[in-house]
Formats: C-alpha cells, structure tokens, sequence
C-alpha cells in the first residue's frame, strides 16, 4: 500500500502487476500457461476481485446459480410438458387456442425484460419483495427459519423470470410434438382397434416426451448462459452475475474461467442427456447393443 | 413436351401460395406489425423531429402532452430515442438474420453438394456451435473484439447463430438428394451446383424464409442481451442502450416505467410478428399442416 503514498512507486507496482498475470509474454505463451494451469485446477487469479482466485469466485456463486436453475427448469418444464400435453389433446377447443395465443406471447418475452417489469411492479410499484440480492445483509447466512424466509423472498422473482418464458416454450414444443404423435400411424391404429382414448393418449405422451426428457438435461447446461442477465439485473450473486461483472470491469481472468466452468457444465449436460436417452428410450438402448 | 408441363405446374403453383399467403390473416396481421414498426423507426423522426441527444428537459418526467413517452435520467425525449433506437435494432436484426441464413444455406449447400471431408469438416464445425450455448459464445467473441460497431454485433451474433438452422437445412438437402426431380436432374447432366441452385434450394425456399423471420427478432434481443452486458459500440443508440441506462441510471428502481417498458414492447411485437409469418408461411408450404 505504500504506493499511495509514493508516487515512484506506482510504475513499479504496475510491473509487479504485469509480471504477475503475465500479460507482458506473447499471446501464444499466456494461452499455454493457462491451459496448463487449467489443467491442474487453476483458473487464475481475478484482476477485479484481486487477490481471490477464480476458481474460489466461482465456486462461491456456482450454488447460487444451481440453486436458481434446477427447481426453476425442473417446474417449468413439468407445467410446461402437462399443459402443453393437455394443449394438444384438445385440439380446435377454445382452451387450445387459448393456450397458444397465450404461451406463444409470453414465450417471446426476454427474460431480462420481464425481470424488468416484476422488479418494478413488485418490488417499486407494490413494495412487496425485495430488488435484488440472494439475501438481506441484515440477515447473515445461517440455518435459522429467518433465514431460510429472506432467501425465499428473494427468490420469487428471478425465479419467475427464468421460468416463465421457459415453461411456455415447452408448452408450444410439447403440443407439437402431440398433435405429430396423434397422426402417425400407431395412433390411428390403435383408435382403429377400439382401444381407450386414454390409452392412445399415453402412447401418444410417452413417444412425445422423449425429446423433451433430453432437451431438459441440455437446458440445464444451457441456461446458465441465458440466466446470466437476469442474475445481473437482480444482483443475484450467482455465475450469471459475476460474468456481467466480468464483462464491465474487463476482468479476462474471471470472464475465461467461468467461460470454461459453463462449457464443461454444457458438456456434462450432453453426456447425461445421452445416457438419460438410452435409459428411457429402448430402442437407443438396444440399437447400440445389436452393433 | 415435359419442358411445357413443368413450366404450367410452375406457373400455376407460385401464385397460388402467394395468393393463399396474401390471404392469410396470420401473415397480414405480422406483416401490418413489422411494417408499422419499420415506418415508426425509419420515417418517425420526420413527424417527431426532436433531438433525442438534447438534455433540455427535467429529468424522469413522467409522459406529458410535451413529451409523450416522459424523458429518461438524462432528461432527453424517450420518444424521439426509441424511435432512433427502434432503427438502430431492426437493422442489426435484419443483419444477424441475413448473415446468419447466408452462412447457413451456404453450409448446408457445400456439404450436400460435395459430401466427404467437405461435409465432415462442416458438420463438426455445426456441433461445435451447437454445444456451446450461442449467447455465450457471442459474448465472448464481442467481449474480445478490438473494433465494436453495429455490423461487429451483427456479424457475431450472425456468426454464431446458424448452427442448428444449417444442420435442419442439410439434413433437408439430404432427403431430397433422393427424389425423383432431383435424379431427373442428374440424368439430364446438370452439374451438382446447378442441382442445388435450381432444384434444391427452391424446394426447401420456405424453410429458408421461416428461419430468416425468426432470427430477426433473435438478433434484437441478442443486440440487447450484449447492450445489458456493457458490450454496446461507442457511438449510436439502440433498444439495448435504452435497457442498459435506464438499469444503469436507476430508471427500473425509481420506477421510469415509460423508459424500460416501451423498447421491450417493440422488440415483443418484433418477435410476435415475425412469429404470425413464419407459422403462415409454414402452414402453407407444409403439406402435413396445410387444411384441406
């Protein structure tokens, strides 16, 4: 700190800088060093959070993040697929037409914009929950109801903007993927034989939630990406959030290091989605054991 | 004699599906929409000719019969903003969808006509993208760009965005590779690029379009999502910039709703419009979903 005091010293405290970051090094040798390092677990340290490391950053808002996607894709996903599902059975009702005017609007809605609004309407507007925050400063973390209330209020929110767009999406990919199931041919076979409307209906969702089941473990990956703003807009401090900040407080190091962590979470994603598909579907399953 | 035939069926057949597209009410209704919000971005600022840079008025003023849309913390005219930036995002929406459609029929059109490693190299280059979540990528190809315009932003977001658009193409391509007109073709000695210029492309004309439409309104809320993540060019004003200030200056907190509400409602009609077209386009020219 003696640099404050000392002008002379500031060159030299910038050297120390670049010298530690290796900046001053041509490209291709900063690109190796960090693959290396990367290799052994370390990201590198944060030039905005300096001296915290980027894997500890990471790591301290990787929860958040989880804890933010998973119920929020695994509801919106549930309610998506059961409404769309009921959406395509009932085709040419006026509940059908309904929920497509309506999912089709609210689908086009970005996310970021629509925490805009909930965050005027109810946090400025009605003054009912909080802006932003994963939780009150007032309110240290600890296993206490009060807690455990703060976090929940600071969850609805960002919540609604991640799942809401998500969940009329699948309304409308799932009422698809119905009406093509209800005119192939086993379905028209199966109404030919007399069987229950109910039955071919199961036939018919069983086949059209196939895709679905392994778009949802891709979205999983995925969103982390797409939650990024909302996270910035509601401070939450999860990965979203400190890309954002990343991005504005040009931090190379962090916005690299959560740039690998998300590709690798995309790539886990797949691989599950793979296995998660040869699980369910067996004609994956038995496909790969013939060969 | 078979020459005589295909040019009747021709005739007969385009003005047919244009004239079933004319009458649509789906497709008028989108196209009365984008249409609507390209006059109010191009030829608004003559009927509203304000400065939307001038800081005269007193800033966050509600909408007011001086200035319809209130002004932002600035005191500038949100009106004459939006309007400016409406401009500013359609036309690097349209970009994103031009460029983005150009490099994917091109793609799909490459690896169909040449197969073999050409078609290797492309599919591999067309999972990669598809792996990586596009935002994230043009996020960090602009967060790297040395220079930052509008056709940067376009061209990133064009250039990530073609990946599954292109693999639906070749996949498209591929199927029709084995239908009759296209072996008619072969027969009558065509070379591959005029199979796929004359035969191919024209067959799968509607999917092109569909895909068009709707990445516009993609390339808008890509503009956007990069504007909200401080990744704007240094001069010019869009919808993103709009979102970005009125979140940076505190317009959302103090409760500015005539600033953030307004750019998103245009880039939602963007989408919703192009949306209608493209489902009337697709009604039309899928035979599985067109009414009897």
């Amino acid at each position: 700190m003696e640099y404050l005091t000392n002008p002379d010293l500031v060159p030299k405290q910038y050297k120390a800088m670049i010298e530690e970051f290796g900046f001053g090094k041509p490209l291709w040798e900063q690109y190796v060093d960090f693959l290396v390092k990367a290799f052994r677990g370390d990201l590198g340290t944060s030039i905005w959070l300096y001296p915290s490391r980027v894997l500890d950053v990471i790591m301290g808002s990787l929860p958040w993040t989880l804890f933010l996607l998973i119920p929020s894709s695994l509801i919106g996903w549930y309610l998506g697929n059961l409404w769309g599902a009921r959406t395509g059975f009932k085709r040419g009702s006026i509940f059908e037409k309904f929920s497509v005017v309506f999912s089709s609007t609210i689908a086009q809605i970005p996310s970021y914009w629509l925490a805009m609004l909930l965050i005027y309407g109810f946090a400025v507007y009605l003054r009912l929950l909080p802006s932003g925050r994963a939780y009150d400063p007032t309110v240290p973390p600890s296993l206490s109801i009060d807690y455990a209330l703060n976090v929940l209020k600071h969850y609805i929110l960002p919540f609604t903007a991640i799942t809401v767009p998500y969940l009329c999406g699948q309304v409308l990919t799932m009422r698809n993927l119905i009406i093509y199931e209800l005119k192939s041919d086993y379905t028209v076979f199966g109404d030919y034989i007399g069987l229950r409307e109910k039955v071919v209906r199961k036939y018919a969702f069983r086949n059209a939630v196939m895709p679905q089941i392994v778009g949802l473990s891709i979205r999983l990956g995925r969103t982390v990406a797409g939650a990024a703003l909302v996270e910035a807009l509601f401070s939450y401090p999860g990965m979203g959030y400190y890309m954002a900040q990343a991005v504005s407080n040009n931090d190379y190091m962090l916005l690299q290091g959560i740039f690998v962590i998300l590709v690798a979470t995309v790539y886990l994603a797949i691989f599950i989605s793979d296995l998660v598909h040869m699980i369910i579907d067996p004609r994956v399953r038995l496909g790969y054991v013939k060969q | 004699m078979k020459y005589m035939m295909s040019m009747t069926i021709k005739k007969v057949k385009i003005p047919e599906s244009l004239q079933l597209l004319l009458r649509a009410p789906r497709f008028l209704i989108g196209f009365v929409i984008i249409l609507a919000i390209a006059l109010f971005g191009l030829i608004g600022p003559i009927f509203y000719p304000k400065d939307p840079l001038s800081t005269a008025g007193r800033p966050l003023m509600p909408p007011s019969s001086e200035y319809p849309l209130g002004t932002d913390a600035l005191g500038r005219d949100v009106l004459a903003a939006l309007m400016i930036g409406t401009r500013t995002s359609l036309y690097v929406g349209f970009l994103t969808a031009a460029i983005a459609t150009l490099i994917g029929v091109i793609a799909a059109a490459l690896s169909v006509a040449f197969g073999g490693i050409v078609d290797d190299i492309i599919t591999a280059i067309i999972s990669f993208l598809l792996s990586v979540p596009s935002t994230l990528l043009a996020l960090i190809i602009a967060f790297y760009a040395p220079v930052k315009s509008y056709e940067v932003i376009a061209l990133v977001l064009g250039g990530t965005g073609w990946a599954g658009f292109a693999r639906g193409l070749r996949a498209r391509l591929l199927s029709l590779r084995e239908e009759d007109f296209i072996n008619m073709s072969r027969v009558a000695g065509y070379s591959t690029i005029r199979i796929v210029l004359e035969d191919m492309l024209p067959a799968v004309a509607a999917y092109i379009v569909i895909f068009f439409a709707g990445h516009i309104d993609n390339g808008m809320v890509g503009e956007a999502t990069l504007s909200l993540l401080g990744l704007q060019p240094s001069k010019g004003y869009s919808l993103g910039i709009m979102f970005s200030q009125s979140n940076t200056y505190g317009g959302i907190r103090r409760g500015a709703w005539w600033w953030f509400v307004p750019p998103g409602l245009i880039i939602m009609l963007v989408a919703i419009s192009m949306l209608l077209i493209s489902t009337a386009i697709d009604e039309i020219f899928n035979p599985r979903l067109r009414k009897a």
